[in-house]
């Protein structure tokens, strides 16, 4: 009985499958950022309300940067709670700024007016700024500390007390290298 | 001597095979001049972020898009290709690289096989070597032919000579054909004939013997067999180890892949059975128990799994709708309860969600009033029915609505929600003209369109409606624009058509079709009704 | 009621099949011959309970009966009929009923077809049948249902993906299944050789026509699945290189190192092991391509909806691999045999050189597939493998093979003497030379397609060399015309002249590759009416938009007037369609094909507000058409090498045979 032929090839035929089976662990769309611990890539924004934001304008201040589009049923669901968090931390040398991709400035305008968000919204008509962050799936956010250096990014819709935590976290410059994840839709 | 030639020559071939690798690997580092082809071979090495599995260049997405032009507007400000490329690494990480970048453990992506090729090659050649000098050593091998005992020996030996005499005649024809210098004929036609001499004698020694003709003589002719034929218990053992293997298997799978954590959506039932009773049951449970405690994005993602596998559950339905008319969506709520109504008419949860947001809304009294009756009728006595039912009274005591068909939206109380939501909508009633009414077909389907233009032209927006009740208030929105990022504004054309069988292949002359008679309307108008009418045959 | 009968039959089906896997189990212990012919029957008994499966679900898909939920899910009332039976195969639970469907007519086929000769194997082989039925029928039945009812019954399906609206989607998948569940037979045959332990060639001459047959079926059903993505996908390639193209093609490679390496097994009674592992390996990757599709394990165009159904299809390779090689491992004494060579150059040698190409192309396609997963589970990153890699790893590879076609037929068994090479290559070598300068002196001065095409010329030139003498030869023996000549050559050596014809084929597809690969153009503009672009000699000018109200969508055309070369080649309409429950629309690409080069054309875009644009991109592909005539060529090839042999024509006679005789 070839007892040692036997066990090499069953060694073989299961670690194969071992990491077949890996691949039901695994998310085949994720895309980890490069990003986290990197600079923030700067950008201005036209603002709904007519006024321009610079991000590098903004060092000192922790900045949440969030990108969302309409018709992304994630975006709608955090929207209220992400205005409700906005008006708990506003007065907290923290800045919100939300950013609009892959829709037009309507549909913007009317999700603004229908959850009655007050934080820093614009729509970017270009499609640069996805690009610089390395957008994939939306709503996407980003922490950026005073320093202007990416501390921490979420992919998907987050939880209200994760956004309030890694605010304060942003302020201390505690940096999470892993990133936390959500309900996501894939942008177009 | 004229070996080691030969070897020369093949030691050639592998050689300028080699080069052949080497050259084509080198050639994908030539660039075209043109900025355009330059782009478009970034582009081609560029994995799309968002697409399933394609390129850059080949995706259609608007993300890629825009990465193309990205890619060429840095080509245009002097950037080289590699410095292009090291930009999407930086922001999307080496993913993006469709060809992985050789350093680290991608190296074994890049060596292996190449190593593994060579190692194959070398092998086969030492293998080559070993067995040709075995016949090198022993000429005519004496072992010649080596037949198994017993009573195969005689069709092993058989089977040899017919081998042989086939290899005769090609070996003949081939020489007649020139293929073969007559030394060469010789010494290969000679080795054949030594060849057949050894089997010719050995099968003559072979006693003749008679086939088994019946099978009752089988276990004889098992005889020989017997002895390497696997007992039943070597093979009951064999296949228990391979049946606990795949269970344990199995069931190692699910366990750990159902304890990951539920965001992602690849939890399977396996094979639990539990399609036999409700499919979507337990992920509907999950749904529900997320609503009541206000997890929405929890409750969209478990209600969305059901709709994944079944896209007519009216209860996942129903659930969507609330909570879109919970977020304010009116038109995306209608349309999910407008669904589940059709999957199950009776459906409670989706009358009493539509019912209210009408009622709320004031989108259509009539209709709000008749499904809340319904459901009202259903309910037990209770809060809801109470809320329910004071939504009646209400309808009933708001002037104008009560019975006529001719309701007035604008007379209905307004909910907070719905005046911002209504915004950037075209509503109206349709309805059918008396004479068609009476031949209704239950499986017709409605479809309303809004054009830019008259006649020709690609519609804006439309809206499928299957198996539509009349009068049918309805509402086209941006959500219902068929081409993405297209903007549901301006002057546009309201039309229905009513397809009588829901077959559209069919036109038949009894569809029905009508349009607004004060087209174009603005985006925003209400009471955008009209009637629908026998289609002219010709108005297509 | 049809989902009655229907989930009735696979459950019968599946019992049948438990005993089909009992009954040569019994049969082994008892000897007693009831449960011989109770094995074949249990097969039959399945054919006749499958088939009645699968034909209430195509009735229930023609009549539309949305009480069925694969029924709902992919026709609607609007679908034309056609494509409501292709509804079969438009998604998971209706291609694994047609998996089935085809693996229980082969089985059925060779239950009938082997009813009294190999008496010692066929119960074996028929319960490695059932085996593989019992499992597909299991899945079947327990866990992705067809039949499974929906209530209450919606009003209207959902409807099938509208990429699969298409007139090859017809044919894809049959052919592709046919030339998995092909490979099931050769298989069944060697793991029955191997239980009963005998370790010579029988099973490879009994399943030599299966084996064929099935390798047929494989390369047609890629390439057809490579002209459907050409066609269809609207991208303006016919590979791309996505796991679930190399799953459908992993398996092709085996087989053609197999249906090489027998011919040494059966000349030389060497390389036993190998050939059945070729065989095991094969079939092994049938199992692991449909779990690649079913799983979502690796992100892919092409795959289906998740389910349970990935993880059994993983636990079922893994069953199989063990299986299949364990018992190779356990009766490798017996299959030791005295290997000899004459000589290291000889038809042998390069036969062996062509299966370590084919299987080293085989790896390394198959670590790309997967190196996504091990990077990502051993670096914790993922990595994406794409067409990038996939060209620059095998296009040596495949052009080596391509090499060794030349050689490989036309060098002597045994022994190759340096006389020999010189009178076989020395001319066709000369004319390949030839042909290089001639090509080199029109223009193409890259080094890729100039090797290609000299290697390619190499192959044709010894093909027609060859010919020629041996026609020659039969001439002057025989005193017959050519014609005739070629015909009993072909007649006398099939599966040669089969093999040389399929060769052609092969050329013919190499070249179209490596011209579409290395002469593409592409570009890109948004027109206006009545403007023009120009891309080499086209010129093309968008004429207007128009959009046309279809049965089941809305359709948008750009209608473009071509003109090549200052000729009016006629108008070319690419078109988008916008399906009602689609988010983005569905491209529909135009080409025109001509043997030099194919003129394709996508819409990318339209904007009715800037008055009739159109983006367009344009492709000109060289050659491509040489891929789908390659094909054609294949299929005659094949079928000379398949076609009934006159009898005094049966080379090697198996054992069983002999005994009739006797």
């Amino acid at each position: 009985m070839p007892i040692r032929r036997l066990i090499l090839t069953l060694a073989v035929i299961l670690s194969l499958v071992a990491l077949l089976a890996y691949g039901f662990f695994r998310d085949p769309r994720y895309i980890p950022s490069p990003l986290v611990g990197k600079p923030a890539p700067n950008f201005s924004l036209q603002l709904y309300s007519g006024e321009k934001v610079e991000l590098s304008a903004l060092r000192g201040k922790v900045v949440f940067i969030n990108f969302w589009a309409s018709w992304c049923p994630p975006c709608i669901a955090e929207a209220k709670e992400m205005e409700a968090a906005w008006r708990k931390l506003k007065d907290q040398n923290v800045v919100f700024i939300g950013v609009e991709i892959q829709d037009t400035e309507a549909n913007g305008r009317a999700f603004v007016k229908e959850f009655d968000i007050t934080y820093l919204m614009g729509n970017d008509p270009t499609g640069k700024i996805p690009i610089d962050y390395g957008v994939w799936g939306i709503p996407e956010s980003f922490f950026v500390d005073p320093d202007g250096r990416i501390v921490y990014k979420h992919v998907g819709a987050i939880d209200p007390e994760l956004l309030v935590a890694k605010t304060a976290e942003a302020h201390q410059r505690i940096m999470t290298a892993k990133e936390g994840k959500g309900e996501y839709q894939s942008i177009r | 001597m004229r070996r080691e030639k030969l070897k020369a020559v093949l030691l050639g071939v592998f050689l300028s095979l080699l080069t052949a690798h080497l050259l084509t690997y080198s050639l994908h580092a030539t660039q075209p001049a043109d900025v355009e082809q330059q782009a478009h071979a970034i582009a081609a090495e560029l994995r799309c972020p968002v697409c399933q599995n394609l390129s850059v260049a080949d995706s259609p997405s608007e993300l890629a898009q825009q990465m193309r032009a990205s890619i060429e507007e840095q080509l245009r400000q002097g950037k080289s290709p590699d410095e292009v490329k090291r930009f999407f690494v930086s922001k999307y990480g080496d993913w993006v690289l469709l060809a992985p970048p050789a350093k680290g453990f991608n190296l074994i992506l890049w060596l292996l096989p190449a190593v593994a090729a060579l190692c194959g090659v070398i092998l086969v050649g030492f293998a080559l070597r070993r067995w040709a000098r075995k016949k090198a050593v022993q000429p005519t091998d004496a072992a010649y032919p080596s037949p198994p005992a017993g009573e195969d020996r005689r069709d092993f030996l058989a089977a040899e000579q017919a081998r042989l005499d086939t290899e005769m005649r090609e070996l003949d024809f081939d020489f007649q054909a020139g293929k073969l210098s007559d030394a060469d004929y010789a010494a290969l036609s000679g080795e054949l004939k030594v060849q057949e001499a050894a089997v010719g004698k050995q099968l003559a020694a072979v006693p003749q013997y008679i086939a088994p003709r019946h099978p009752a003589e089988k276990p004889k002719a098992r005889a020989g067999s017997e002895a390497r034929a696997p007992k039943n218990w070597q093979l009951a053992t064999g296949a228990a180890f391979l049946l606990l293997l795949g269970l344990g298997l199995g069931v190692l799978l699910t366990q750990s892949v159902r304890s990951r954590d539920s965001g992602d959506t690849m939890t399977g039932d396996f094979l639990t059975g539990t399609q036999a009773a409700g499919p979507q049951e337990a992920t509907l449970a999950r749904g529900r128990a997320a609503i009541e405690k206000g997890d929405f994005p929890q409750a969209i993602e478990a209600f969305k799994q059901v709709l994944t596998a079944d896209p007519n559950n009216p209860e996942a339905l129903a659930y969507m709708g609330i909570m879109l008319s919970q977020a304010g969506h009116k038109d995306g709520a209608l349309t999910a309860f407008d669904r589940s109504l059709a999957a199950d008419p009776n459906f409670p949860l989706a009358l009493w969600g539509k019912g209210m947001l009408l009622y709320r809304t004031g989108g259509d009294p009539v209709e709000a009033r008749r499904l809340l009756e319904k459901v009202s009728s259903m309910m037990p006595a209770g809060p809801e029915k109470t809320e329910v039912q004071n939504a009646l009274t209400q309808i009933s005591q708001s002037p104008g609505a009560p019975t006529t068909a001719a309701a007035k939206p604008e007379s209905v109380p307004q909910a907070g929600t719905g005046s911002a939501a209504a915004e950037g909508q075209i509503a109206g009633v349709i309805d059918v003209d008396a004479k068609a009414k009476a031949n209704l077909d239950a499986r017709a389907v409605l479809f309303i369109i809004a054009k830019p233009s008259r006649g020709g032209g690609p519609p804006l927006a439309v809206k499928k409606v299957p198996s539509p009740k009349f009068p049918f208030s309805y509402s086209l929105s941006a959500k219902d624009v068929m081409m993405p990022g297209a903007v549901f504004s301006g002057k546009l054309y309201v039309t229905a058509r009513l397809d009588k069988d829901g077959d559209p292949l069919t036109h038949s002359p009894e569809d029905l079709a009508g349009e607004y008679s004060k087209n174009p309307v603005d985006v925003g108008s209400k009471k955008v009704d009209f009637v629908l009418a026998p289609a002219r045959p010709d108005a297509r | 009621m049809t989902a009655l009968i229907g989930h009735s039959a696979i459950l019968l089906a599946f019992a049948l099949s438990l005993w089909g896997i009992a009954a040569p189990l019994l049969l082994n212990g008892t000897g007693n011959e009831f449960f011989r012919s109770s094995a074949r029957l249990s097969i039959l008994g399945q054919l006749a309970f499958v088939t009645l499966a699968a034909s209430a679900l195509i009735y229930a898909l023609v009549n539309t009966d949305f009480s069925i939920q694969y029924v709902a899910m992919n026709t609607t009332r609007a679908t034309p009929i056609y494509y409501r039976v292709t509804g079969l195969w438009g998604a998971l639970e209706g291609s694994l009923m047609l998996w089935e469907w085809l693996l229980i007519i082969f089985s059925g086929l060779v239950a009938w077809i082997y009813k009294e000769r190999q008496r010692e194997t066929m119960p074996w082989v028929l319960m490695i049948f059932s085996i593989v039925s019992a499992f597909f029928l299991g899945v079947l039945a327990f866990a992705s249902d067809p039949f499974q009812t929906v209530s209450p019954v919606p009003a209207d399906g959902r409807g099938l993906n509208p990429l699969l609206e298409d007139a090859n989607m017809m044919s894809h998948p049959p052919l592709l299944y046919t030339g998995f569940v092909g490979l099931t037979v050769p298989y069944a045959f060697a793991m029955a050789a191997l239980i009963v332990g005998k370790a010579d060639e029988e099973w490879i001459v009994t399943t030599r026509r299966w084996t064929i047959t099935a390798w047929f079926f494989l390369t047609m059903g890629n390439l057809v699945g490579a002209w459907w993505s050409y066609h269809v996908l609207g991208w303006g390639g016919y590979w791309a290189w996505d796991p679930v193209e190399n799953a459908a093609f992993m398996p092709w490679l085996p087989a053609t190192a197999f249906l090489h390496s027998v011919q040494v097994q059966e000349r030389r009674r060497m390389l036993k092991v190998w050939n059945l592992s070729l065989i095991m390996v094969a079939f092994s990757l049938t199992i692991f391509g449909t779990f690649l599709t079913r799983s979502g394990v690796l992100s892919s165009i092409h795959a289906f909806s998740n389910g349970p159904v990935g993880k059994i299809f993983l636990v079922f390779l893994a069953v199989i691999l063990i299986a299949s090689f364990g018992l190779l491992a356990y009766r490798a004494d017996l299959l030791k045999g005295q290997p000899q060579l004459d000589s290291m150059v000889s038809r042998e040698s390069t036969f062996l050189l062509n299966n370590v190409l084919l299987v080293s192309a085989l790896f390394t396609i198959f670590l790309g597939t997967i190196f996504p997963l091990l990077a990502e589970a051993v670096t914790g990153r993922p990595v994406s493998v794409g067409a990038p890699y996939f060209n620059a790893a095998t296009v040596p590879i495949f052009l080596a093979l391509v090499f060794l076609m030349a050689i490989g037929p036309m060098i002597a068994w045994r022994r190759a003497s340096l006389d020999n090479i010189k009178r076989n290559f020395l001319w066709p070598a000369v004319a390949s030379l030839a042909i290089a300068i001639a090509v080199l002196i029109l223009g193409v001065r890259d080094f890729l397609p100039l090797l290609g095409v000299t290697v390619c010329a190499f192959v044709v030139a010894t093909i027609l060399f060859d010919t020629a003498l041996a026609l020659r030869a039969r001439r002057r023996l025989a005193r017959e015309n050519i014609f005739s000549a070629l015909v009993t050559l072909a007649r006398r050596n099939q599966r040669r002249y089969g093999g040389l014809v399929v060769h052609l084929g092969i050329v013919l597809i190499a070249l179209g590759i490596l011209g579409s690969m290395s002469y593409s153009v592409e570009r890109q503009a948004t027109l206006g009416r009545g403007e023009t672009l120009e891309v080499g000699n086209y010129k093309i000018r968008l004429i207007a938009l128009r959009a046309i109200e279809e049965p089941t969508h809305y359709r948008v055309e750009g209608v473009f007037d071509v003109t090549r070369g200052g000729r009016d080649i006629g108008e070319l309409a690419p078109a988008l369609k916008f399906f009602p429950n689609q988010q983005s629309p569905v491209g529909r690409a135009v080409h025109r094909s001509t043997f030099g080069e194919d003129l394709y054309l996508i819409l990318s875009g339209f904007s009715e507000l800037q008055n009739n644009r159109a983006t367009l991109k344009v492709l000109v592909r060289p050659l491509v058409v040489w891929i789908w005539l390659g094909g054609g060529v294949i299929v005659l090839g094949t079928l000379i090498a398949i076609m009934p042999a006159r009898k005094r024509q049966a080379v090697a006679v198996s054992s069983a045979e002999l005994e009739e005789v006797a």
